[in-house]
């Protein structure tokens, strides 16, 4: 208990050194500051004294740390100032955009959890055998293909030629928009995004399985007369599984920070382009924001990460009384 | 109707914002005073008439009789005046239009039908500023949402990030919509926009020079579709800063020399199937100012090095690039390293200068860097694009005062160019502002301080149901009637899907 305490404590610390570096960096960028603002041909029109009052209304002329202190204050009030560019509350803008995010992540990655393990699992008690080769190689290629190119022949398939599935955008622009329309909505982006990280699973799952399978503790399981069904859930399912919890934390942030590509292809309103079109523009409060929410994630994950395997392997518990 | 657009709004506050969604969107809900048609001249819109002061220093507008807002409220000169207090609050309103607007000195509700807007001094382009300006109603909270307007569309749904939803407002007295709905979607990748037409899902869409390349010669998606062109309130240019602050661009034989170098007509035809037009002038073609009677400069790769000779840069014996005095003719080229298409111009440019002795290293920068460059004047040469006004007044890009401040990106600093520029900001007349803005033009051409590199088009695919689109160099949203002209003249392929 007091270690994690102490966990959480270091996580509460990081988060606020990522927000103090963020702050720091993004000020120190190069650029126009009023970039967010408005476009240099609109810009144009303003004379310095012009600029200098804007700059002032949006907060741009104080001292760094005077802003660092007020953005924390806000921050504890649950204000994550305002957008340069639509001058909505950021934190508005961010819970818009975090719902349709999370929703695509999670339901790509229980495909990925629902087929990659499985399938890894599979294959790694075929060890060498032609379809496991074939299967392998096939994961690779699918892991290699550009994720747009395998978004456009989907969609090439089964938006235009068989109009099975919806082509983009999240809910359909007229008509019912009940739980099996968003699903048929859902299901090409979520399945692009899947395709690329089942490859990776499948293949994490198929080592950390075949490696236990292969270990003095299967070999003595076996020769004590334990059936190969137990064998397999004890000494190969289990360490995939810990493996997995552990990556969990380093998936979490990848789950808001959304995909851009994906996102832009099938009109898809997440974070992913809000943390471009933020970054790009120089629209400081909204990237602020957002790495703070993704630091705080990463943390959060990790954290999460540490319990679910000591949940899982008791030696992890062992190593926590030690 | 489903019509496809590159990104949301930031925000539906008319006044508060100057993305180009925000104002276009503004403008279909709410009618500003005025607007412009397509060949940029202004027509009444919120007034129905208007008229000057002897003086000049009094504009009176008359409001369009029957005009109501979406809520059925009748449109008053006090909504006239609550929404230019709005638009120069700072806290409110965008700074930008405001500042268009700084020569007001006061908006007065003469009776409800009639606004007086005095102004400091007399000012030809002055009711422009009021074509960009949707009126806000005085009786609803600004914040309320959806927001009301008179415009012959109102908001009926926002499904944020996916689409708006206009519907028509038949009430409009001057322009109500013939058809339902207006769905913009917002889509931002134009594989998607193009896979979206052939499945049926949206009207119209913008389609891309490469996409229209590999689709010119589709008999079948040229039997689905029609094609609507239009050529942007742009151009692209390279400013030769001629300032004395390098030693290659006081001269203008050297600035004239790297004109007739570029083969702009070239590049374009590399683009294939390209509308585009090799640039005179930073004035639109379309616009009513334009002089038809100037011709661009020929690429004339001989005559550029006579220029550049005559000028002193000589090219020395086993040299490939020019000297004079001991300095090389070598040169940064600033621009923004924001697409494919501008790393393809620069090295065009690159290539067509070292023909003729040039030196040229090509110095891409991020774009909110770039951005701050050009603000500090931080370049040499400088490659990039102008999005102009609708109204042709050069003043910020050619004035002699705007060379520090303003879009005066070469530094020119002409005499007899900011004599007229002045004397047609208080000439009322058009045919006369047009005359002086022809003299403008033809000594931008001999002074060349910028080589005006082209007009971009646009180009838009609609489905041949459709009928009674146009566009004009604000497009196709951005114009009257515009899209309240837009019917059916058989049923829509979209409405099944």
């Amino acid at each position: 208990m007091a270690r994690l305490l102490r966990r959480v404590g270091v996580a509460g610390a990081t988060v606020i050194g990522v927000s103090l570096i963020t702050f720091i960096v993004l000020d120190a960028l190069p650029g126009d500051p009023l970039a967010a603002y408005a476009p240099p041909d609109v810009t144009r029109r303003l004379d310095d004294a012009q600029r200098e009052a804007l700059a002032h209304e949006l907060g741009l002329d104080r001292p760094l740390l005077v802003r660092y202190a007020e953005w924390c204050g806000g921050v504890l009030r649950g204000d994550l100032g305002r957008s340069l560019r639509s001058r909505r509350p950021v934190a508005e803008e961010l819970a818009r955009r975090l719902i349709p995010t999370l929703e695509l992540n999670l339901a790509a990655f229980a495909l990925v959890l629902i087929f990659g393990l499985p399938l890894g699992w599979w294959a790694a008690r075929r060890p060498g055998t032609p379809l496991e080769r074939f299967t392998s190689l096939g994961l690779l290629a699918l892991y290699a293909a550009p994720s747009f190119w395998i978004a456009m022949v989907l969609q090439h398939l089964f938006a235009v030629r068989w109009g099975l599935l919806p082509l983009y955008g999240r809910t359909p622009p007229s008509g019912p928009s009940g739980p099996l329309v968003r699903l048929a909505h859902l299901a090409l982006p979520a399945s692009c995004l899947a395709l690329h990280g089942l490859a990776f699973y499948a293949r994490l799952a198929r080592n950390t399985a075949r490696e236990g399978l292969s270990s003095w503790h299967a070999l003595e399981a076996r020769t004590l007369g334990v059936t190969e069904r137990r064998v397999f859930f004890r000494h190969a399912l289990r360490p995939s599984l810990v493996a997995l919890a552990t990556l969990l934390g380093l998936v979490l942030p990848a789950f808001v920070s959304g995909s851009v590509l994906i996102e832009s292809l099938f009109g898809w309103p997440g974070l992913g382009r809000l943390y471009v079109q933020a970054v790009l523009s120089r629209d400081f409060p909204v990237v602020l924001g957002l790495t703070v929410l993704t630091g705080s994630l990463t943390v959060a994950g990790s954290l999460l990460a540490d319990m679910i395997a000591g949940l899982i392997d008791p030696r992890w518990r062992a190593g926590d009384e030690r | 109707m489903r019509f496809t657009i590159s990104a949301e709004p930031a925000t539906l506050d008319f006044l508060g914002a100057s993305d180009v969604w925000s104002l276009t969107i503004g403008e279909l809900i709410s009618d500003p005073l005025v607007v412009f048609d397509e060949d940029l001249s202004i027509r009444p819109a919120a007034a129905a008439s208007w008229e000057w002061s002897a003086d000049h220093r009094e504009l009176r507008f008359h409001l369009t009789p029957g005009l109501s807002w979406h809520d059925g409220r009748p449109v008053t000169s006090a909504d006239v005046v609550h929404t230019y207090q709005r638009l120069i609050d700072p806290l409110t309103g965008d700074a930008t239009r405001a500042a268009s607007l700084s020569l007001v000195t006061d908006v007065i509700a003469i009776d409800p039908e009639t606004v007086l807007v005095r102004y400091a001094q007399p000012f030809a382009p002055a009711l422009s500023a009021w074509a960009v300006v949707p009126l806000v109603p005085a009786h609803t909270d600004p914040e309320s949402f959806p927001p009301i307007g008179c415009g012959p569309w109102k908001l009926a749904r926002w499904d944020r990030g996916e689409r708006l939803i206009l519907a028509a407002y038949r009430d409009h007295p001057r322009n109500p919509p013939l058809i339902e709905r207006l769905e913009l979607e917002v889509l931002a990748d134009y594989s998607t926009r193009l896979a979206a037409l052939d499945a049926g899902r949206v009207d119209i869409s913008g389609l891309l020079p490469s996409q229209w390349r590999d689709r010119k010669k589709d008999a079948d998606f040229l039997g689905r579709f029609n094609i609507t062109e239009f050529r942007m309130l742009y151009y692209w240019y390279i400013a030769w800063r001629m300032d004395g602050s390098n030693p290659f661009f006081a001269d203008a034989r050297v600035r004239q020399a790297m004109t007739l170098a570029i083969d702009r007509q070239a590049y374009l035809d590399s683009l294939g199937a390209d509308a585009s037009a090799v640039a005179v002038s930073s004035f639109h073609p379309e616009s009513w100012a334009f002089d038809r009677s100037v011709s661009p400069w020929p690429h004339d790769p001989a005559r550029a090095r006579a220029l550049l000779d005559e000028a002193g840069w000589k090219l020395g014996e086993d040299s490939l690039v020019r000297e004079r005095g001991g300095v090389p003719l070598r040169f940064t080229l600033t621009y923004a390293a924001t697409s494919a298409e501008t790393e393809k111009i620069a090295a065009f440019v690159k290539a067509s200068l070292a023909e003729v002795g040039a030196e040229t290293e090509l110095r891409p920068l991020e774009w909110a860097v770039c951005l701050d460059a050009i603000r500090r004047r931080d370049f040499q040469a400088l490659m990039s694009g102008m999005h102009l006004d609708p109204d042709p007044d050069p003043y910020d890009l050619w004035h002699s005062s705007q060379t520090e401040t303003g879009a005066n990106y070469a530094g020119l600093a002409d005499e007899q160019i900011d004599g007229w520029i002045e004397q047609a900001r208080v000439s009322f007349e058009r045919e006369e502002r047009s005359r002086i803005y022809r003299l403008v033009q033809r000594r931008l051409h001999e002074l060349q301080p910028n080589t005006f590199f082209f007009y971009p088009n646009s180009r838009s695919v609609v489905v041949r149901e459709l009928a009674g689109v146009s566009a004009g160099p604000r497009g196709m949203l951005r114009v009257r009637p515009g899209p309240a002209a837009w019917h059916w003249q058989a049923p829509p392929p979209s409405a099944a899907r």
